[in-house]
């Protein structure tokens, strides 16, 4: 049991408005998750394809901030209190304000607190607008309590990066169609070239139905940082990429991005005055032959010497093996379609469970850390067996501050690997086990966040069990299924 | 085949296909040494039949094919103004026919630097279709009998705000008459008969278009 409070002034409910409106792109749901010294809104797209996760800071953010946790919290982990609802319902209470702020009832304040009392059958969020001439609109919600999963990033394992103001790639995204899908994103000898296109396969008798290509190609001097490799192509959806572009463009502010290749997550991060946001996208994980542009040669206005090459990448070069080991098979577009929802499936630990021969299995396990395994697993062992002492510092070497940063941790506080984190539950709420071919947000807790001191970091996991395929493949979800 | 050309007016282009795509998402384009012409055939109400001559839009006009010179295409109205529209902010663009090398789809290619200075290119890829000369060999222009009377008529701007009105009426069919007056003049009706209101518009005093059209038959 917590009790949670909060003041927004009026421009602090705008940008929580804008960051609802935001968020509630990626998903129906948002989740809150509240700690000492910060609130987080985030929410997970139902293919666990995009993460979006918006930090407020409690003592810049909040007019005034008091989270405590009542009740048997062990000493082991700081209070926190996670829960989520429909955005829609939390976006109509903040929703409000555009009709007032011009009025003289404008907003003056927000103040929120959250009724976690186990008398009451339901719990409840109380949103209450101070608006002038002592009008009073008070909204109540209804939450309820989850875990909320979030994805762990390794900046240290993304080389590729860029920062540009949002202003400018907004201005670029209005180039590209409303229908397309999906965004790539390369460079080569000084240009970045950004092209969208749609994975559609059409026969190309519609006319109309043929996908229509944009491609932007710009100086990386255009950017305040490029520091990505040539050729290497990411491809991530236009539509995710564009919520994201608008929120950061209404603040004005300067975006960062971190990928590595094909394949792996994408992360786009920036701050303004208190809000730390990230959001964390995969990429395709090949770009099949109808993505390879010509545009990105023909637009190399320099004298190229002859045709370059088109960057042909055919299966993105990582580390574990291609789920078809025909490469050739690659190439087909509905193969391709299943190596994407393979891949989806490697790189996203199971809610949905890895492809079955045991080559892969074995494989796999390698590179996912096996003590954070799969619910299966989990559902075997009770989870205060199955964490390994290192991951959990004691209470007390834990700073205060480190609430803050965890967003923002650099290399040396993370694995040194790419993966979702389906972290064990520690804490007394009771882990929501979820139905395997059924994604639903808000699932694991991301409990290595707050353990975690930038000196303790895991070497050696011990191989968990190995957890035979339990699912389908045409059960698993993909990352563009329609 | 080949096509490129610079567009040097890309103001009117863009008015034009933005006309065209609100009768039809489909237009015939058919590209010759000399001239343009759009021909959107697909609805059974209205057809429309443009010709431009090619100083209109572009300059720099390059084109070649087995067929005399002349290309056909099928292109997606909607698209290309979309694509059009990106363009909007620089005052040249190339157009070019091509073909997608991913997989090999014909595309009109407008590339555009978004400011005369700046080094951005943006190129829009417009998927086409090419018709071969059998296929639109059958089509042109229906015979039109010469007039019988005809009328300039009056301010655009003003017939479109009867129009509008008169579309509110909920009526389906609106009658149009021009008839030449006893002074000599001639005279524009609209007329709409709804359910419970009739409305009519009528224009006096209009110059006859009799002769200009005249003219143009004779070229």
């Amino acid at each position: 049991m917590s009790s949670l409070k909060f003041v927004l002034s009026a421009s602090a409910s705008q940008r929580v408005h804008d960051i609802l409106s935001c968020l509630s792109k990626f998903s129906e749901y948002v989740c809150l998750e509240a700690r000492r010294n910060r609130f987080t809104l985030s929410a997970l797209n139902s293919t666990k394809s995009a993460y979006g996760g918006i930090s407020l800071s409690s003592g810049e953010f909040f007019e005034s901030y008091s989270f405590e946790a009542i009740g048997s919290n062990e000493s082991t982990e700081p209070p926190r209190f996670t829960c989520r609802l429909y955005s829609k319902a939390l976006l109509a209470a903040f929703r409000q304000r555009y009709s007032d702020s011009k009025g003289s009832s404008a907003i003056d304040r927000c103040e929120v607190s959250f009724e976690d009392d186990p008398s009451r059958p339901e719990c409840r969020i109380l949103v209450q607008l101070v608006c002038g001439h002592g009008v009073l609109k008070t909204y109540k919600l209804t939450y309820e309590e989850v875990e909320v999963m979030a994805p762990v990033f390794d900046k240290g394992q993304a080389p590729n990066r860029w920062t540009v103001q949002a202003r400018l790639m907004k201005e670029y995204m209005e180039h590209f169609g409303p229908k397309a899908e999906g965004l790539d994103i390369t460079s080569n000898n000084g240009r970045a070239v950004f092209t969208s296109f749609t994975e559609k396969v059409t026969d190309g008798k519609e006319i109309l139905k043929l996908p229509m290509h944009t491609s932007i190609a710009l100086d990386t001097s255009g950017f305040d940082d490029w520091l990505a490799e040539d050729k290497v192509n990411v491809a991530i959806s236009l539509k995710d990429m564009k919520a994201i572009i608008m929120h950061a463009a209404s603040l004005n502010t300067t975006i960062s991005t971190f990928y590595s290749e094909a394949g792996r997550p994408f992360q786009v991060t920036y701050d303004h005055e208190g809000m730390r946001c990230q959001f964390t996208l995969m990429t395709m994980t090949q770009v099949s032959n109808s993505q390879t542009f010509a545009a990105i040669t023909r637009v190399n206005n320099r004298p190229a010497p002859g045709p370059t090459p088109l960057h042909t990448p055919g299966p993105a070069p990582r580390s574990s093996a291609p789920l078809f080991r025909a490469g050739a098979s690659q190439r087909d577009s509905t193969q391709s379609q299943q190596a994407i929802q393979g891949d989806y499936e490697e790189s996203y630990r199971p809610q949905t469970q890895p492809v079955q021969t045991q080559f892969q299995v074995n494989t796999l396990t390698q590179r996912i850390l096996p003590h954070q395994s799969s619910p299966q697993a989990i559902s075997q062992v009770p989870p205060s067996q199955h964490v390994p002492q290192g991951l959990f510092l004691p209470y007390d070497t834990e700073d205060e501050d480190s609430d803050d940063d965890d967003l923002g941790k650099g290399l040396e506080e993370w694995e040194p690997r790419l993966r979702w984190d389906s972290g064990c539950n520690d804490n007394a709420m009771p882990s929501i086990l979820v139905v395997r071919d059924q994604i639903a947000p808000g699932i694991r807790v991301d409990e290595r966040e707050d353990e975690k001191e930038s000196e303790e970091e895991e070497e050696e996991e011990d191989m968990g069990p190995m957890v035979g395929p339990t699912q389908q493949v045409s059960q698993a979800r993909g990352l563009f299924d329609f | 085949m080949r096509f490129k050309t610079d567009i040097t007016n890309i103001t009117t282009f863009t008015k034009l296909i933005s006309c065209l795509s609100s009768i039809s998402k489909v237009a015939w384009l058919k590209l010759d040494e000399e001239q343009i012409h759009f021909t959107l055939m697909q609805e059974p109400t209205v057809q429309v039949f443009a010709t431009l001559s090619k100083e209109t839009l572009f300059s720099t006009y390059r084109i070649a094919s087995a067929s005399s010179n002349t290309i056909n295409l099928e292109v997606p109205l909607p698209i290309l103004l979309r694509a059009l529209r990106s363009c909007a902010s620089s005052p040249t663009a190339t157009l070019r026919l091509t073909k997608r090398a991913a997989d090999n789809v014909p595309i009109l290619c407008i590339t555009v630097s978004t400011t005369p200075s700046s080094s951005t290119l943006v190129t829009q890829e417009v998927p086409v279709r090419v018709l071969a000369p059998a296929t639109v060999a059958g089509l042109c222009e229906p015979e039109v009998p010469p007039p019988q009377v005809s009328v300039v008529l009056p301010g655009l701007a003003a017939v479109r705000g009867v129009v509008e009105r008169m579309n509110r009426l909920g009526v389906k069919r609106v009658r149009l008459e021009a008839r030449r007056t006893q002074g000599g003049g001639r005279e524009f009706r609209m007329g709409v008969v709804g359910e419970e209101v009739t409305v009519e518009s009528v224009w006096r005093g209009l110059g006859t278009g009799l002769a200009y059209y005249m003219s143009s038959l004779s070229d």
